[in-house]
């Protein structure tokens, strides 16, 4: 009985010290396809590393073109050929990125408990889906934008469905194909589908070679904008 | 009256049902489609994943048939990704399907003028297929009255 108790005590001991882990860092190889409205495609492979304490996401591009994008929490930067070819203000991307929401364990709700945009209205459960509806908090934004579902599958995020105001759903996305590394649960295919005039385009994004806390490469997970 | 309970216990229970029954088909899309629309640009991705550093330019140059078939930009995904405003949908979309409104949410969500700027192209674009979809309607409804009032 008192061995029991013990073991007890030491897979609960283990228990914790697994869920104390904190996951902070996160890098992946990727993929992005995309059919666009005006008949062009697009393809973006390349490497994305994500700091979530130095709060900045490098995209290392190597097609179409060799290209370095740096989203802080603030500004997104590009560089080409070693040079800064475009600043602009990006505020709260970081914040809602997948990476982010994944490693502070917000990915399950996409992060939508914590914008103050959305409010949960209503949870019900059918089949192997657990589909929660999130309304616009407020009235004037009730004028502006529609409700968002989102489903979760063995308590993973599935999907997302984005309506407008007069409730026509407006896009879609599928996040398949987890992964577990580390401990981590990060979807490796999200699937996104946009409803323009009547005709469907898609977004495919694969994610390949998760790495999750790597203790190397310190100089590109903390990529030092300021010099360019 | 144990009838009357019953009838309403079973209709309470279907209604729930239908609500529910619409909610989770929003939640399927078709995979083999997506795979069919995406099926060259996978080509593509094969075929950059095997010749490492291999850029658009260079395929383009060389006259590669790998690009042949898909009418590619230059430009990175990634951008859009990111910066690709309110709730993860494309400024230009939310302009384009919500008009002016979705120009407001663009600019109040992202405060990007840039954003704001696609989604006000978004707009007019909408503004203008749907002006033209408009002269198509009038000339088909009155070209066709105007031909059949001639044919009598």
């Amino acid at each position: 009985m008192q061995k029991l108790l013990l073991c007890l005590i030491f897979l609960s001991f283990v228990n914790l010290l697994a869920n104390a882990q904190q996951h902070y860092r996160i890098k992946s190889d990727f993929s992005i396809k995309e059919n666009l409205p005006d008949g062009t495609s697009n393809l973006t492979m390349g490497t994305v590393y994500f700091d979530k304490n130095n709060k900045k996401i490098v995209y290392s591009i190597s097609f179409p073109t060799k290209t370095l994008q740096v989203l802080t929490d603030s500004f997104f930067y590009e560089l080409k050929a070693n040079k800064l070819s475009e600043k602009k203000k990006a505020t709260n991307l970081l914040q809602f990125s997948i990476f982010n929401l994944a490693l502070s364990s917000n990915l399950s709700n996409y992060g939508l408990n914590t914008n103050g945009i959305f409010k949960l209205t209503d949870v019900s459960k059918e089949d192997s889906l657990v589909i929660s509806t999130w309304e616009p908090s407020t009235a004037k934004l009730k004028e502006l934008t529609g409700k968002v579902l989102i489903s979760q599958k063995r308590r993973l995020l599935y999907g997302l469905v984005f309506f407008d105001n007069k409730n026509t759903v407006l896009s879609k996305q599928f996040f398949t194909e987890y992964m577990n590394v580390k401990g981590l649960n990060f979807p490796s295919q999200i699937t996104q589908v946009n409803y323009i005039n009547g005709k469907e385009y898609y977004k495919v994004t694969t994610y390949k070679n998760i790495v999750v806390n790597a203790t190397n490469e310190n100089e590109i997970y903390n990529f030092n904008i300021s010099t360019y | 009256m144990k009838n009357n309970v019953l009838m309403l216990t079973i209709l309470s229970v279907l209604f729930a049902f239908n609500v529910n029954a619409g909610n989770a088909s929003l939640f399927q899309f078709d995979q083999n489609k997506v795979n069919a629309e995406m099926n060259q640009l996978s080509k593509v991705e094969n075929y950059v994943s095997t010749h490492n550093g291999v850029t658009l330019e260079q395929l383009k140059a060389e006259n590669n048939d790998i690009v042949s078939g898909v009418n590619l930009t230059e430009s990175t995904s990634t951008l859009s990704a990111l910066t690709e405003g309110a709730l993860g949908i494309p400024s230009f979309i939310w302009g384009c399907v919500l008009g002016w409104i979705g120009i407001l949410i663009t600019y109040l969500v992202t405060q990007d003028s840039e954003e704001t700027k696609k989604a006000l192209y978004g707009c007019l674009i909408g503004w203008v297929g749907g002006f033209l979809l408009y002269i198509i309607f009038v000339v088909l409804i009155f070209g066709g009255s105007f031909f059949w009032a001639s044919a009598n």
